[in-house]
């Protein structure tokens, strides 16, 4: 089982490697990766000296190219692709069936693997991107149960990706448009969901107020744990006059304690998410993980490991992967 | 942007808040040369951190330890970054973004000890103003591997272990009296907490009893108003 593990910053990849990551996934410094926040990500040359550093220590990078390229403009997306193949990464995480047909034609020793963003969820897709784009993994959106990312894993031929610990997105991956429409940027094709620039905090008579352009999204007493401030984790009025969750409460996925099962199932590698976040999450997160695989590769029992302190609104949940809502 | 008339903060109760007292005789303007030193040291050590600044342009924050008397002005101007200290009072408008912790809170995110998202959710860490600037100001300084230690220096080299050795105590001195602080808070608190729970209980059962009177009192008069009208066709 592959530990894959964020980082926003080379000092937050090297928290990651020295904490036990297999691989660390990053992305460039624009618009062509998922996570593109002010001040974040990796120059050319700061992943090639990084690069060098994993490869020194047995480890691998693989580069996030993984929004949708604008039409008309291309060229950052393709450069991206270049330079990761220039430098030499070990895989590059797309999501656009254009971008993947330019990376196969143009850098044919170049692994792909396909990004959540992609949001391929059945056995039909999967293949199709196999055989189309020769992808050699596949990053699987939240939404699947345990039981079926193993029934998945029966029907294709391609090494399955799963997220263990982070952000809790319960959209459509890849599809999502609540950013979009309230603030005219999305993930998909600008790489921010809820970007910083359109995200303001208040103090509020006694209150933290977080508003997304027009709107306030939610409103947390003194002492509640808060939440990032995005649309699907808002807390709205509805007809009976009490603001409540709509979609979900703020909380993070966590399913350490689900290893043993995601083992059996046939998954070859955990994702943690966060590149946005500091290397004191990333050293947390990525030590217990370590921890956990090793515990469980081995038969033994995954320890408990409180990540409360990190997660976001203070709780976790496993999410689609038990769904016991249903 | 900042209206220090609004009371957004609580002083949290620890260690720093004392030292703070202690330290209020001594005015902001004497810690200058210290302070500005730092920021010297730091642009030395780590320009990483100063490279990722630079896009910014034009910001000011104002950077608020609630329990020192004392705040700090980092500004990015034309790319270049300067700091001042100044006395808690001060005037604080003009500023982009405010940032308000506890001292020890913000020394932890300076050297990448706490996630700084983390100290957000648990609402030890304040955030106003312009929130794209903020988390570029957080997002530079986690790209470097800060040490204080390394930061304030030592004048001879020679005397450098030792002085490792003695900022390593004074930082597990305070990481232990903060532990300290934080029992005796919830002890103190602890039968405040209980009573106020019962009053928010019994605050939401009056709410409950309160849409309950709503409601019957909308029915009544609903039914009122049919027997009204039943009463005028009958006439």
């Amino acid at each position: 089982m592959e530990l894959v593990c964020p980082a926003g910053t080379p000092a937050s990849l090297r928290a990651a490697l020295d904490a036990g990551a297999d691989v660390v996934y990053v992305g460039f410094r624009d618009e062509t990766n998922a996570r593109n926040f002010p001040g974040l990500n990796f120059s050319p040359e700061e992943l090639e000296e990084s690069l060098k550093k994993a490869h020194d220590m047995g480890r691998q990078i693989y580069v996030a190219i993984n929004t949708y390229p604008q039409a008309g403009n291309l060229e950052p997306w393709y450069k991206a692709v270049d330079t990761a193949a220039r430098i030499g990464v070990d895989a590059v995480i797309l999501a656009d069936i254009g971008l993947l047909n330019y990376a196969k034609r143009q850098h044919p020793g170049l692994r792909r693997h396909l990004s959540v963003q992609a949001s391929a969820s059945n056995p039909e897709a999967i293949n199709f991107y196999r055989s189309a784009f020769d992808v050699q993994r596949v990053v699987l959106p939240r939404v699947l149960t345990v039981r079926e990312i193993a029934e998945l894993i029966e029907e294709i031929d391609v090494e399955t990706e799963v997220f263990a610990f982070g952000g809790m997105c319960v959209m459509a991956e890849g599809r999502c448009s609540l950013s979009s429409y309230a603030t005219g940027k999305s993930p998909n094709m600008n790489g921010v969901c809820s970007p910083a620039s359109h995200v303001e905090y208040e103090q509020r008579r006694g209150k933290l107020v977080s508003k997304l352009g027009e709107f306030t999204i939610n409103s947390f007493p003194n002492e509640e744990a808060a939440g990032y401030p995005t649309l699907c984790k808002g807390r709205f009025v509805g007809h009976t006059g009490d603001p409540s969750y709509l979609f979900e409460e703020p909380t993070s996925l966590n399913v350490m304690m689900m290893m043993p099962e995601l083992i059996q199932a046939g998954v070859k590698a955990l994702k943690i998410e966060g590149r946005q976040r500091g290397k004191a999450y990333v050293h947390q997160v990525v030590s217990g993980y370590r921890k956990a695989i090793d515990a469980a590769m081995k038969g033994e029992p995954v320890p408990f490991m409180d990540m409360g302190n990190i997660t976001e609104g203070t709780r976790s949940t496993a999410g689609a992967y038990e769904k016991n809502w249903r | 942007m900042y209206d220090k008339n609004v009371p957004s903060r609580v002083l949290p109760f620890t260690p720093m808040l004392f030292a703070g007292f202690m330290m209020r005789p001594v005015p902001a303007f004497s810690l200058k040369p210290i302070v500005k030193h730092v920021l010297t040291r730091m642009k030395k050590l780590y320009p990483e951190i100063f490279s990722r600044l630079a896009v910014l342009g034009n910001t000011s924050f104002l950077i608020d330890p609630t329990d020192l008397p004392y705040c700090f002005c980092l500004s990015v101007k034309e790319g270049e970054t300067h700091i001042d200290i100044w006395d808690d009072d001060s005037d604080r408008s003009g500023f982009q973004a405010v940032i308000s912790g506890p001292m020890l809170d913000l020394i932890k995110l300076l050297e990448g000890r706490v996630d700084g998202d983390a100290l957000f959710f648990s609402r030890t860490l304040n955030v106003e103003g312009d929130t794209e600037a903020v988390l570029t100001l957080r997002n530079a300084v986690d790209s470097a591997d800060v040490a204080l230690a390394d930061v304030i220096g030592v004048p001879v080299p020679f005397m450098k272990p030792g002085f490792d050795k003695l900022f390593s105590k004074v930082g597990s001195l305070f990481g232990n009296l903060e532990k300290d602080f934080v029992t005796v808070q919830r002890s103190v608190l602890h039968p405040i907490a209980r009573h106020m729970g019962e009053v928010d209980k019994e605050l939401d059962r009056s709410a409950d009893r309160m849409r309950k009177i709503d409601k019957e009192l909308v029915r009544i008069k609903t039914s009122l108003k049919k027997s009204q009208q039943s009463v005028e066709r009958g006439r």
